[in-house]
This record gives C-alpha cells, sequence and structure tokens, in this order.
C-alpha cells in the first residue's frame, strides 16, 4: 500500500467510523462506487475496528512483564455472577478469593482464583480456553468442580471453583491421629481420583497436601486439578543457567526430579508427588530436607540422592519391608520405574493391606543396577531419555487410539501432544542444552529420535503446511547436529546434507502448493544458506554459489515483502556475506572485498545505536576477519594487518566481557591465529609465535571442555601447522618438526571420522610434506653419507609419500584447493630429486 | 558531571535549540529508562508489572520535574521518551526470545561464525513491525500509538504534544488501531 492510497482509504474509513449502520453502509456504498479495492480495505479495518480490543496494551504487557498488581479494589467487584467477599489465600501467581453468588434468592459460595499472568495474547487466551474446557469435564465427587474461568475486562485470568472447607490432608490425619490403615484407604482414595483425571487426559502437577482437603465427613476433595498447567503454559527447559529458576507454580517439595529440571510433566510426575505425600503421611517427615536449601541443593537432592527410607526417617519399624519400598518405587528418580499409573499404585497398598506380596519389591537387581547406571550419567541425559520415553509412549496410545473410530477425538488431541512433544523436544530441550559443552551425542540423540516422531506423524498428514513445516525445522536442526559447519557438530558431513536436502524438498512442495506461508519462505531461505556454507566447507563452489545465490532470491523477496525491515535486510546482508564467501573461496576477490566492505558498514551502523548487541559486534569483528583474508591472498598485507589487529581487538573485548561464552572464545582463537599469519608474512617472527602460540591454547582449552566436539578438535591443527612455519623460519628445526606431527596426529582420526571433508586431509598432507622438507634439510646438514643422514631421507621418503596420497585422496574427490594443487607439484618435483621417484 | 546532571543539561541544551544535543541525549535517555526498568524488575516479586508507562512518568519527575521546574517541553521529553521506551521494550523482547529460541524464534545463521537474529515470536515483535509498517505510509498515526502506548500520554497530552486537536487525535487512534490489529494478523 502506498501513501496515497492509504490516504484514500483513510478519509472513507474515517468517516464510516462515525457514522453508525444502517447509514454507514449507505455511506460506503457511495463513497466506494467503482472503486471495489478501496471498498474491501474499509470493510477489512472496520471489521478489525471492531474486534481490535486492547491488543496494543496485551503486545506491550506480554513483554512489560508480570501480571497487573492486584489490590484492594478488586474485593466487592464483580467476577461473572460471583462477588468477591474476601481473600482466602495467595501463592506465587495467584490469589484466592471467596466468592458469592447473590444475585438469586439462594447464595453459593465459589473459590475464585485470579491468575498474575501475562495479560492475555490471543494464543495464550485460547490456550487457556482449551484447558479450561477440559477440566470442566472433570466430573468426580473427590474434584472440586471447576466452574468457570476466563478473563475479566481488565485482563486478569480468573478460574471459579467449588468452594471447600476441609483441612489439608496432612493436617487432617494429624489432628484426627488416623491409623496407619486409615492413612493408606484415605490415600487410596487419592489414587484413584487422580487416575480418573489422567484417564480424562489430565495431569494434576501439583498435588500436595494443600491441594488435598477433607471436608469434615471426611472425604478427600483435590483441588487446583490441572491448574499449574494454566499457570505455567510454557515450560521452558531450564537446563542451561547454573542456577536455574523453578517454575513458580510447583512446589519444590513435591516436585518430581523431571518437573524441577524443567522436563516434560506426565502422569509420572502425579505418581513421584503422591510418593512424596504417602511419605509424608506414613512418617511425618519430608524425603528431603528442601527447606532453607538453595535451589542448587534442591536439584541436586531430588535429582541424585536416594531419599531416607520413610520407616528409618519416622523410626517406625512397622513401616519397613513393603511400605519402604512402595513409597520409594513411587518415588524414583527415573519416570518408568516409577508405578505406572496411580490406580497401580492404589493397588499395591492394596496388596499390602491384605497381605499379598507387592510389586515395589520385585526386581529389585535390575534396579539396583539402573541406579548405578544412573548416578554416572548426566542428570541432562536422564531428563533427555526419560523425555524420549514418554514421547514413545504416547506415539503407542496414538497408534492404539486411531483403532477405535469413536475414539477419533481423542486421538487427535493425542496426535497433537505428540506433535507438541516432539516440538518440545526439538525447541527447549535441544536449545537448553545446546551451549552446554560436551552435550552434542544428547543433542543428536534427542534430535533424531523427535524427528523420527514427527516423520512418522508427517506420513499420516502430508497436506499439512504447518507439519510439514514443523517437519523441515526438524531435519534442518539434525542436519545442524550432525555436520552444520556453523554447529558444534558430530562431523558427518554427509548426513548433514542428506538431512538439509529433505528439509529442502519438503519446503519447496510446501511452498509451491502454499506461496503464502512466509515461514516456509524464510525457512527455505535458511536451508539454502545452511547448504552454501557446507557445500562451502567441503569446496564444492559451484553448488556453493548456486545456493547462495537461491538463498540470496529468497531473502530479498522476504525483505520486500516485509517492507524491507530489520530482521529481513539483516538476513539480506547475511546472505551477501555468504556471497562474498564463496567469492573469496573463487578467489574473485575485488568482489569479494566490495560485498565484505557493504556488511561491514551495515554492521558499524547498527552499532551506533545503543545497546551494542554481541551478535552486532561478533559480525563487524567477522567483517574484518575476512577483509583482512581476502586482502592477505590480495597480497596487500599492511591493509590484512589493519583488519586483522581491528578483529583481534573486538574479540579481546568480547572474550573478556562475556567470559563463559565459548563462542567468543573460538572467535579469538581464529582472530589470533589469522593475525598470526599476518605477522609471519611480514616477518615478524616473535610476533607470529606469540599469536598462533596464544591462539593454540586458547583452541586447546575450548576442545578439551567439549571432548566429543570435533570442530574444536580439528581447530587445533592449523595453530600446530602455523607454529611449525614459524619454527622453521627461526631455525629451530627440530621444534618444528614436533609441531607438525602433533598436527598430523590431530588431523588423522578427523579424516577417518568424516572422510567427505577435504580441509583436514589437505592441512594432514602439508604437515607431512613439512615434516619431509625438514628431514631432508636435517639430512643434509648430518655429516656426508652418515648413517643418520641416510635414516633422516628414508623417513624424508616416508613422510613425502603420505603428503602425496592425502593430496592425491582430494584430488580424486575433486576438492583440492589450487594452493594445496601447489603444494602437491612442488612435492612431486622434491620427492623424485630426493626419493628417485 | 554525574550521568543524570548531565541528562539534564542535555535536555536544557535541547529546548534551547541546540540540535546537536538530542543525538547526545538520546542514548543516555535510553540508558538511564533501561537501567530504571530493569531494576524495577528486579526489585518486584513475581505478580507485578513493569508499566512502561510510568516508567517514563517517573523518569520524567526525576529528570526533569525536580531540576527544570519551568522547563516548557514536557511533550518533547515524552516524544523522545515514549520512542525509547518502545525500543527498550522491543530489545527486551529479542533477547528473551533469542534466549529462548522457541516457538517462532530462528537464527539465520551465516558462516562458522557469523549469526543473525530473525524472524519474530511475541506478540509486541508483531507490534513493532506493524508499527514500522505504519510508520511508511502515516508517520504521525505511529507518533500518535507511540505517545499514547509507550509515553502514557492522554488523548489531551498527546494532542499537545503533536500540536493537532485531541478529536483529530482520538480518529488518528482509532484508524491506527484499526490498521495495526489487522497488519498484525496477515500472514
Amino acid at each position: 500500500m502506498t501513501a496515497e492510497q492509504w490516504r484514500e482509504i483513510e478519509k472513507v474509513l474515517a468517516a464510516a467510523m462515525d457514522l453508525e449502520e444502517p447509514e454507514r453502509c449507505a455511506y460506503l456504498d457511495r463513497a466506494c462506487q467503482g472503486r471495489p479495492e478501496v471498498r474491501a480495505e474499509v470493510d477489512a479495518l472496520l471489521a478489525a475496528h471492531q474486534q481490535a480490543g486492547d491488543f496494543i496494551e496485551a503486545a506491550i504487557a506480554s513483554e512489560a512483564g508480570r501480571a497487573e498488581p492486584l489490590d484492594a479494589q478488586l474485593l466487592s467487584r464483580r467476577i461473572g455472577a460471583y462477588k468477591l467477599v474476601k481473600e482466602l489465600g495467595r501463592g506465587g501467581m495467584a490469589t484466592v478469593y471467596l466468592g458469592t453468588r447473590d444475585d438469586r434468592k439462594f447464595s453459593k459460595d465459589v473459590a475464585i482464583k485470579l491468575i498474575g499472568a501475562p495479560a492475555p495474547s490471543p494464543v495464550s487466551l485460547r490456550r487457556f480456553e482449551e484447558e479450561r474446557q477440559i477440566l470442566a469435564t472433570l466430573e468426580h465427587p473427590n474434584i472440586a468442580r471447576l466452574l468457570d474461568g476466563g478473563v475479566t475486562d481488565d485482563g486478569l485470568h480468573y478460574i471459579i471453583m467449588e468452594y471447600v472447607e476441609g483441612l489439608p490432608i496432612d493436617e487432617y490425619c494429624d489432628r484426627n491421629s488416623l491409623k496407619l490403615e486409615q492413612r493408606l484407604r484415605l490415600f487410596q482414595v487419592i489414587c484413584s481420583t487422580v487416575y480418573f483425571a489422567h484417564q480424562h487426559l489430565v495431569v494434576h502437577r501439583d498435588i500436595k497436601p494443600a491441594n488435598i482437603l477433607v471436608t469434615a465427613e471426611g472425604a478427600p476433595k483435590l483441588l487446583d486439578f490441572g491448574i499449574a498447567k494454566i499457570l505455567a503454559p510454557v515450560q521452558h527447559a531450564t537446563l542451561t543457567q547454573a542456577a536455574p529458576t523453578l517454575v513458580p507454580a510447583m512446589t519444590p517439595e513435591y516436585a518430581s526430579p523431571e518437573q524441577l529440571q524443567g522436563g516434560i510433566v506426565t502422569t509420572a510426575s502425579d505418581v513421584y508427588s503422591l510418593g512424596v505425600l504417602l511419605y509424608r503421611l506414613l512418617s511425618g517427615a519430608q524425603p528431603y530436607r528442601i527447606t532453607g536449601a538453595t535451589l542448587g541443593e534442591t536439584l541436586r537432592m531430588v535429582c541424585e540422592q536416594d531419599p531416607e527410607k520413610p520407616s528409618a526417617a519416622a523410626n517406625r519399624p512397622e513401616l519397613r519391608g513393603d511400605l519402604d519400598a512402595i513409597v520409594l518405587k513411587a518415588m524414583r528418580k527415573e519416570p518408568r520405574e516409577r508405578y505406572s499409573s496411580p490406580e497401580e499404585f492404589a493397588g499395591d497398598i492394596g496388596r499390602y493391606l491384605s497381605k499379598w506380596p507387592v510389586l515395589a519389591r520385585r526386581g529389585s537387581n535390575r534396579y539396583v543396577l539402573r541406579k548405578f547406571v544412573e548416578r554416572h550419567r548426566l542428570a541432562i541425559a536422564i531428563t533427555a531419555v526419560a523425555t524420549l520415553l514418554t514421547l514413545a509412549g504416547v506415539v503407542g496410545v496414538v497408534m492404539e487410539s486411531r483403532v477405535a473410530r469413536a475414539e477419533r477425538a481423542k486421538a487427535e488431541r493425542r496426535f497433537n501432544d505428540v506433535r507438541r512433544l516432539a516440538n518440545s523436544v526439538i525447541y527447549e530441550m535441544h536449545d537448553g542444552i545446546a551451549a552446554l559443552p560436551g552435550s552434542t551425542p544428547v543433542r543428536k540423540l534427542l534430535v533424531t529420535k523427535a524427528t523420527e516422531y514427527l516423520d512418522s506423524l508427517a506420513k499420516e498428514a502430508r497436506g499439512d503446511d504447518s507439519l510439514q513445516r514443523e517437519l523441515a525445522d526438524a531435519y534442518i536442526r539434525v542436519g545442524d547436529v550432525q555436520g552444520g559447519p556453523s554447529f558444534a557438530n558430530l562431523g558427518d558431513t554427509k548426513g548433514a546434507f542428506v538431512s538439509y536436502q529433505k528439509a529442502r524438498s519438503i519446503l519447496q512442495t510446501v511452498v509451491g502448493r502454499s506461496p503464502n506461508m512466509k515461514q516456509c519462505r524464510f525457512l527455505l531461505a535458511d536451508v539454502n544458506g545452511r547448504l552454501a556454507s557446507a557445500y562451502l566447507a567441503i569446496h564444492d563452489l559451484p553448488h556453493a554459489m548456486d545456493a547462495v545465490k537461491e538463498e540470496l532470491s529468497g531473502r530479498e523477496e522476504i525483505a520486500r515483502q516485509s517492507h524491507q525491515d530489520k530482521e529481513s535486510s539483516y538476513a539480506v546482508a547475511a546472505a551477501h556475506f555468504r556471497l562474498a564467501q564463496v567469492m573469496l573461496a573463487t578467489r574473485k576477490l575485488d568482489q569479494a572485498i566490495a560485498e565484505f566492505q557493504n556488511c561491514l558498514k551495515m554492521h558499524e551502523s547498527l552499532l551506533v545505536t545503543p545497546p551494542p548487541d554481541v551478535n552486532d559486534q561478533r559480525n563487524l569483528a567477522l567483517d574484518h576477519k575476512y577483509l583482512c583474508t581476502a586482502y592477505e591472498y590480495g597480497y596487500d598485507l599492511a591493509k590484512a594487518a589493519e583488519h586483522c589487529q581491528l578483529a583481534v581487538d573486538l574479540d579481546e573485548r568480547r572474550a573478556a566481557a562475556h567470559p563463559a561464552d565459548q563462542q567468543a572464545k573460538r572467535d579469538l582463537g581464529y582472530s589470533l591465529s589469522q593475525t598470526g599469519t599476518i605477522y609471519e608474512k611480514k616477518g615478524s617472527l616473535p610476533a607470529a609465535f606469540q599469536s598462533f602460540n596464544r591462539s593454540l591454547s586458547i583452541r586447546q582449552a575450548v576442545a578439551d571442555g567439549d571432548p566429543q566436539n570435533v570442530s574444536a578438535r580439528a581447530s587445533l591443527v592449523f595453530p600446530h601447522l602455523a607454529l611449525g612455519d614459524v619454527l622453521t623460519d627461526m631455525g629451530k628445526m627440530a621444534e618444528a618438526v614436533g609441531q607438525y606431527r602433533m598436527a598430523a596426529q590431530i588431523g588423522e582420526p578427523l579424516i577417518a571420522k568424516d572422510p567427505a571433508k577435504s580441509q583436514p586431509r589437505e592441512s594432514v598432507a602439508r604437515a607431512y610434506q613439512k615434516m619431509g622438507d625438514l628431514e631432508v634439510r636435517l639430512a643434509k646438514a648430518a655429516p656426508a653419507s652418515s648413517p643418520k643422514g641416510s635414516e633422516l631421507l628414508r623417513s624424508a621418503c616416508t613422510d613425502y609419500g603420505r603428503a602425496r596420497d592425502r593430496y592425491r585422496e582430494n584430488e580424486r574427490r575433486n576438492a583440492a584447493t589450487p594452493e594445496a594443487q601447489k603444494s602437491a607439484q612442488q612435492l612431486a618435483h622434491d620427492m623424485s630429486k630426493v626419493c628417485g621417484q | 558531571m554525574s550521568a543524570d546532571h548531565q541528562l539534564t543539561r542535555l535536555l536544557f541544551d535541547w529546548t534551547n535549540g541546540d540540535q546537536t544535543a538530542l543525538s547526545r541525549l538520546m542514548p543516555l535517555l535510553y540508558a538511564e529508562l533501561r537501567g530504571m526498568a530493569e531494576s524495577y524488575l528486579r526489585g518486584e516479586p513475581a505478580g507485578h508489572t513493569l508499566q512502561p508507562t510510568a516508567l517514563v512518568h517517573e523518569a520524567y519527575l526525576r529528570l526533569v520535574g525536580q531540576r527544570l521546574p519551568d522547563w516548557k517541553n514536557r511533550a518533547h521529553f515524552f516524544g523522545v521518551a515514549s520512542q525509547l521506551m518502545r525500543q527498550i521494550l522491543v530489545d527486551r523482547a529479542r533477547l528473551h526470545h533469542a534466549a529462548k529460541r522457541g516457538g517462532n524464534a530462528r537464527r539465520v545463521t551465516l558462516s562458522d561464525t557469523i549469526s543473525f537474529a530473525d524472524e519474530r515470536g511475541s506478540d509486541l515483535l508483531a507490534l513493532d513491525d506493524a508499527l514500522n509498517a505504519l510508520a511508511a505510509i502515516d508517520p504521525r498515526k505511529c507518533r500518535v500509538i507511540e505517545l499514547r502506548f509507550f509515553g502514557g500520554l492522554d488523548i489531551d497530552e498527546t494532542a499537545q504534544a503533536l500540536n493537532i486537536s485531541p478529536a483529530t487525535v482520538g480518529r488518528e487512534l482509532r484508524v491506527a488501531k484499526a490498521w495495526l490489529y489487522r497488519e498484525m494478523r496477515k500472514e
């Protein structure tokens, strides 16, 4: 829409807004006569005007934080048909009021929960509504009914529940001095109530004494079923931070390990909480001394320590044996080790009461073994595996449910559950652990498994664009973990190509079918970019060029349609950057330099406005690095040194400001190496030595921190080679040979691991060639025809031979760089002279 | 000179026609507002919200009200501050969504070292996009929205700040809201 078109539309729109029907319609007919496009636009805007509401406030509040403060004015106001009478209690995110309905003769008391959740976005509103409807179907004598729920005019979520008068279950048992058997029978009722909810696909999520009231008649009533989910609709993986924050809706004493770790909450989590509840009811104690503990300590206790047996905690010998075993089985760390349902849990208590052998004491050897294995695993891996198992379980349920037609609605819901779960694994959990050193294999397992599930779902919904998009996205992530050149990867370049290409073909289909899927076009550009980088990494320049051009045209198209906003312009610039990289690799230096200079200008301009963005700082340094390389290739060492030094300065500052940032360290390692190269070419050998040495130690630290990370390992080869070169020039030949040997030693396993990659092979070839060269020189320096001299010549020929084989292998794969070809020629010449071949 | 005083000084210079003062003022005011927002969020228990408009008013009182009692350019201040408040919230949203990277937030990654934040994932970011698009065809409506919702000015104050009638402000608001609402729901 142009400004002129808009002025015309606006004129009509503003006038129409001031009119009521039927005048409005008549006016529009008149004003838009012969201009149907104006009429359509005005109609759409009038409809938007009707629907708009407080979406701007909501959007701002969604970012600005939590809820509006609840103040005293709330009292005496109305929520639906009810009046707030008094405050009953306050929790982390909600306040509960006593409400009364007094619009008719009879009055009825209810509990009204006002929730300090973020002001509702359309999405959260819909989710809230969905949840509420599910909860409203839970009709059970021991569950406090959910009567109503919604959003007040001023944007507060509310839930209206049956008001229950009673005591929390622990208090009730203690005050009435209930006997062991009475406690167990009461607890069985609670189990079967929770099981009833599970059958209706509702997980309680927050079972604790405060949520189980026992009435004067002795009937237990469960409150707040599923409310925790509404309170914390999105549970983020909290694994990234050293001190993760608790989801406030949760009660740590009763929360399962997976809940505390931000994993996915399932029915097994309720079984765990029930176990803690029984522990409390039988022993009067808590399994862990959480009060006063920090979150980190809590996590360690709940996730790693075995609780004391209830019998020992309470010093009550009558609990020993079966009851200890039953409680502890419910409280296992691994969800699948617990009772499979609250019903099974209640059943085992029944067996105890009627003196049958209990399930809890079977197969305990296996359990002990498992505990041993578990103790030695990363806590993350536990969560991850548990999640996958849950996922597998749900997939099974979907398949089963599909059998019965009558179950269709349920099957659909579960289909969506699986989809959500798989997405949660891919987005939240994967991203949650991506930054952790040593996490690479777990990431791969997570993502491939989740993709398998999505894959099977996608087969059943080929026409579902958004599912196909999720699938493509999943493949991209799998590709990243396998061998994405920009990520800590597992070195499986071939696998990465397959995954990226799968994603590309899915996206091409969807975009062809639904050109308006903006996200898909975005992803398509994205995967083209990754392919370009991956081709570049294996030096397949024609394919890299094709991919980057396709990416660029996609990004330009997106930017056009997004009014050239900042983000999409970024993305265009990013594609230009990649294009420049490919040009550099094909040695089109002038074009590459011009492209990089443009990127540099853009990033500099972005950094003018505060606050400085880490990504922008990094990108700026990167521009300098590539310019340095381009000038170096063009033999303009003065300019190269200038850009390299700027890059080192920027990286130093960033690494110092963010000491935990591994990427900053990697970047600094790179810029130091690069600067060393320039110093070396300029002949400043001590400075070069220092730069390479510093680069090596920084990279060594990064690689040691993440032993599975192939890229980190590979980054050590270069500084070793470079140090070899510098030492050679300084005349320290024996030391130089040592550096080359290190380079070859590190490089060989990398070649074996990923034979498609040409870079490590070329580096190792170089190392052998240089070793050969030095051995020849040392042989010449040795006394004529001495045994030492001929021995050196023999090993020189061995090393030359190794170098030749590796150069040839890259040539065979069409992956020999111009430098490598030159070196190979030199090598052939030297070999024929020295070794007579 | 303390940052606060420097800010006050720049505000003063700016009012007296020194246009270069504005460019030095913006980053300082940005930092000030952001600092206030952060300390507010740190100090408050859960269940409270950061009210951007209240912050802008508080900043005004602190930086201007007590020091330059006769200062005539309240409207100017709110004009700048509301823009900055919008920027702060958008930056927060970006950070948040970049950190979370769930939902729609994705990154375009370039080489082994480059990456750009990309694609939106929040209502506020969607609103920000829509406001940018609106500004391209009708800048005044964008300013009205900023003053009203990010600066917390009422209709009369907004009218004063833009030198238009309150009735016009009302109309601009209605039209702008309809336009933004529609724009935010377009794919």
